[in-house]
């Protein structure tokens, strides 16, 4: 078990470095001297990133009173850190799309389920107004990844896992301990750290399927209670068909309002599809 | 939010949300009016196959939906469920996902008719 995480953590080592705008922002962003007017410049450089974030803000998940048509807006209404996250998270998304997956595997099905894991995520931080919501989109899009790394690194083993979910009728993260060893969560902690992501994001993507770090950690519940929600609300595909039962720490820890989903699955259906549109250009 | 519809859905008190012209350009019915009977015979004559009304999902909204389809749906979901004995929070959740899974089922249908 050490071993192959250890050969995971090695082999990360060739996962392609983030684009260079994400770093270059965090570094403006650590640094004291950096204005709302630095930031937006920075990222208008890049005209296809700043089109996509534009369509992401102005999604309903963010609430906003009017539309949103420049950065510099963006970022005064909801902070560099947000922006950041979410132009990180496009980044992870086009970073992946281009690598070929098997038939059983589509990147698109795959970021699907993972924008829909994002936008119930961020919607939930909306309505439970936590402390730092900038870190939920990001979370979701990002908690799944370690299915890609172990993919990236095990190939055709790990269509041996897709094969061994389907005839268990079990879900993908229990044929991987199985024929792996290790397992999703667990590469996506290893690639978490390598990327230097904020703690509480790694921690949700580690703890994802069980709900709960130990530490009644609400983005963890939230994530976890998201995942769950996008496979029944059909937002793309995790890669198994299998729901797990949620943890009942997770619902105590969150208390959504009465009637959470049925109220809100119009906001819902409707941000992931935008989204969806937005982020991966597909129709 | 317009929604377009299918002739087959309409139902006469839905309002006009874009206006439906001729072939010739010329605005027969302006958005805002309310659909009556009368229409309904006027849009087949006139070989109109799609309107577009304020509001959305019609289906779900005009309490259409058929037992059938929701009975179809409810099993749909539950044969991925991993665990039974749903709590309220998960009850809710499953009607939600119901509601959707409808929609799904009511959009592919909608794109079989215009084949």
């Amino acid at each position: 078990m050490i071993n192959i995480e250890k050969r995971i953590y090695d082999a990360i080592e060739e996962v392609p470095t983030l684009p260079t705008i994400y770093s270059v922002l965090s570094d403006t962003l650590i640094s004291p001297n950096a204005n709302a007017a630095d930031i937006a410049h920075l990222i208008s450089t890049d005209q296809s990133a700043s089109f996509k974030v534009l369509k992401v803000v102005n999604s309903p998940i963010y609430h906003l009173s009017s539309r949103i048509e420049s950065i510099s807006l963006a970022v005064l209404h909801l902070g560099f850190n947000e922006i950041r996250n979410i132009i990180l998270a496009l980044s992870v998304i086009n970073l992946f799309s281009k690598k070929k997956l098997i038939a059983a595997f589509r990147p698109v099905d795959f970021w699907k389920h993972s924008i829909g894991v994002g936008v119930i995520t961020r919607y939930i931080g909306n309505t439970l107004q936590v402390a730092r919501p900038e870190n939920y989109f990001l979370s979701g899009i990002m908690h799944d990844i370690g299915k890609l790394v172990l993919f990236e690194n095990f190939g055709d083993q790990y269509e041996k896992v897709l094969q061994y979910s389907e005839e268990r009728k079990c879900q993908l993260i229990d044929a991987e301990k199985e024929i792996l060893g290790i397992d999703h969560s667990a590469a996506g902690a290893i690639l978490a750290e390598k990327w230097k992501l904020p703690d509480s994001v790694l921690k949700a993507m580690k703890y994802h399927h069980e709900g709960s770090s130990g530490d009644k950690d609400m983005l963890t519940a939230a994530v976890h209670i998201s995942d769950i929600a996008a496979r029944m609300l059909e937002f793309g595909f995790a890669g198994d068909d299998y729901v797990q039962k949620p943890n009942p720490e997770a619902w105590e820890l969150l208390k959504l309002p009465p009637h959470f989903f049925t109220k809100s699955i119009g906001v819902l259906t409707a941000s992931f599809d935008e989204t969806v549109n937005s982020i991966l250009n597909c129709d | 939010m317009p929604t377009i519809i299918h002739l087959e859905e309409i139902v006469p008190g839905m309002v006009l949300g874009e206006p439906i012209l001729n072939r010739y350009g010329q605005t027969l019915l302006t958005p805002g009016v309310v659909i009556e009977e009368k229409h309904l015979l006027m849009f087949k004559t006139w070989g109109i196959k799609h309107i577009t009304i304020e509001g959305s999902t019609p289906r779900a909204d005009a309490g259409e939906v058929s037992e059938d389809l929701k009975n179809l749906a409810r099993k749909h979901i539950q044969k991925r469920l991993l665990w039974q004995d749903l709590n309220p929070m998960e009850e809710d959740l499953f009607n939600a996902s119901v509601e959707r899974v409808i929609d799904i089922y009511s959009s592919s249908d909608l794109e079989n008719d215009d084949d």
